[in-house]
C-alpha cells in the first residue's frame, strides 16, 4: 500500500522536470539576445534614437530568462529571451527610422534656404500654389489645405488661455494671409495631451477663435473643434499626444 | 476497514486532481487558440495593406510558429503552445518596425531626389 501512495505522489505531487527547449539551446538564445543588446548599447549613431519601451522590456526580458535559466526552468527561459531578441530588432529599426526622419527634416530645411537665397522662395513674399508652404506664416502645405501647428507654450499664458505676445505675433501672420485671400476657410482644433475631462482643447481653440474675429475675420470663415488627445502630433521622434492648436486654411488655391 | 477508507481517499484525491488539471488544459487551449486566430487576422491585415516583400521574413517566420503551435496542441503540450504563440504574436512590433523603417528611407530618398 505504501509502494502504490509514494508511486501517486512521484507522478501527480512532483513537477515534470523533463523540458524540450534544452539548456544549451536556451543558453544560445541568451547568449544571442545579450550580445544584441550590447550591439544596440554601444551604437553611437542610434543610442539617442533608441525607443525606450521595446528596449527596456528587452532588458527585463533578458533578465528574466537568466533568472528562469538558473531556476532550471528551461521553457520560460527560452521563451524570454526569443522574446528579447525580437524587441530589441524592433526597437532596432524603430531607432533608425528616427534617425532616418531627423536626417530628413535638416535635408529639407536645408533645401528650402539654399532656394530661399536664390530667390525662388521668400519669407515676405508669398503666392499660393507656387511654393510647397508659405514661409511667412509657417503655413505647410497639404493637397489644396495649407497647415499650421502652434504649441500652447508659445501662444497661451501658463495660468489661463489669454494669448501671449509671441502666440499673437504667430496669430497675426495667419489672418495677414487669411485677409489676402478673402475666399479662405480656418478650421481651428484644439489638442490636449491628457483626457480632456475639462472641455480644454475647445476651450482653446474658441479663444484663438475671439482673437481671430477681434482682428476682423468674419466668424462664419472659421471652425473650431476640441479633439482631446485623440490624434497625435507626428514629431520626429514619433508620434507625441502634445498640447497644441491646429490651424487648417482651405480655399488658397 | 482502514485500508479500505484509505483507498477511497487516494481515489477520491486522484478524481480531484485530474478534474482540476482538465479545466485548466481547457482554459489554456482556448486561451491559445484565441491567440492564433488573432494573430491570423493581424497576418491577413498586414498581407493585404503591405507589400510583403519588406516583411517576408517575418510572415514566414509567423507562419511557422502558427504550425508549430498547432503541432504541439495535437502533441497536448498546450503550456508550450502558448509560449510559441506569443513569440509570434510579437513578431507584428518587428513587422510594424520595418515598415516604418522602409517608409523613412524612402521619404529621404524623394527629398534626395528633389534635390537634385
Amino acid at each position: 500500500m505504501k509502494k502504490i501512495f509514494i508511486l501517486i505522489l512521484i507522478t501527480f505531487a512532483i513537477p515534470k522536470i523533463v523540458f524540450s527547449w534544452d539548456k544549451e539551446k536556451t543558453l544560445e538564445v541568451i547568449k544571442k539576445s545579450e550580445i544584441l543588446m550590447m550591439e544596440l548599447d554601444n551604437d553611437i549613431n542610434l543610442q539617442e534614437h533608441i525607443p525606450y519601451n521595446f528596449y527596456t522590456e528587452a532588458i527585463i526580458n533578458i533578465r528574466n530568462s537568466r533568472t528562469h535559466l538558473d531556476n532550471k526552468e528551461y521553457n520560460l527561459a527560452y521563451f524570454y529571451s526569443s522574446i528579447s531578441i525580437i524587441k530589441l530588432e524592433t526597437a532596432s529599426f524603430f531607432a533608425k527610422a528616427r534617425k532616418n526622419r531627423i536626417q530628413k527634416i535638416i535635408l529639407e530645411n536645408n533645401y528650402y534656404k539654399k532656394n530661399a537665397q536664390k530667390g525662388k522662395v521668400t519669407e515676405d513674399k508669398y503666392e499660393p500654389g507656387n511654393y510647397k508652404f508659405i514661409t511667412y506664416a509657417n503655413l505647410f502645405r497639404k493637397d489644396n489645405i495649407y497647415r499650421n501647428e502652434i504649441l500652447d507654450n508659445d501662444l497661451f499664458n501658463k495660468t489661463s488661455y489669454l494669448i501671449n505676445n509671441k502666440g499673437k505675433m504667430y496669430l497675426d501672420k495667419t489672418i495677414e494671409v487669411m485677409k489676402k485671400f478673402s475666399n479662405t476657410k480656418i478650421k481651428i482644433i484644439g489638442h490636449s495631451s491628457f483626457n480632456d475631462y475639462n472641455k480644454n482643447s475647445e476651450k482653446k481653440s474658441l479663444a484663438i477663435k475671439n482673437y481671430f474675429i477681434y482682428n476682423g475675420i468674419e466668424a462664419i470663415r472659421i471652425e473650431t473643434i476640441g479633439a482631446g488627445n485623440r490624434i497625435p502630433m507626428n514629431t520626429p521622434i514619433g508620434f507625441r499626444r502634445i498640447d497644441r492648436i491646429e490651424m487648417i486654411i482651405s480655399g488658397i488655391d | 476497514m482502514q485500508v479500505m477508507v484509505l483507498k477511497v481517499s487516494v481515489l477520491v484525491v486522484l478524481f480531484c486532481f485530474s478534474q482540476i488539471s482538465i479545466c485548466f488544459a481547457d482554459e489554456q487551449l482556448e486561451e491559445v487558440n484565441n491567440l492564433k486566430l488573432t494573430a491570423l487576422n493581424k497576418l491577413d491585415k498586414i498581407k493585404s495593406a503591405t507589400s510583403i516583400q519588406i516583411i517576408a521574413n517575418e510572415i514566414k517566420a509567423i507562419q511557422d510558429l502558427i504550425e508549430n503551435s498547432n503541432n504541439l496542441i495535437k502533441e497536448g503540450d498546450y503550456e508550450k503552445a502558448s509560449y510559441v504563440i506569443s513569440i509570434a504574436m510579437v513578431y507584428f512590433n518587428l513587422i510594424e518596425a520595418k515598415i516604418d523603417y522602409n517608409n523613412s528611407e524612402n521619404e529621404i530618398k524623394d527629398i534626395k531626389n528633389k534635390m537634385d
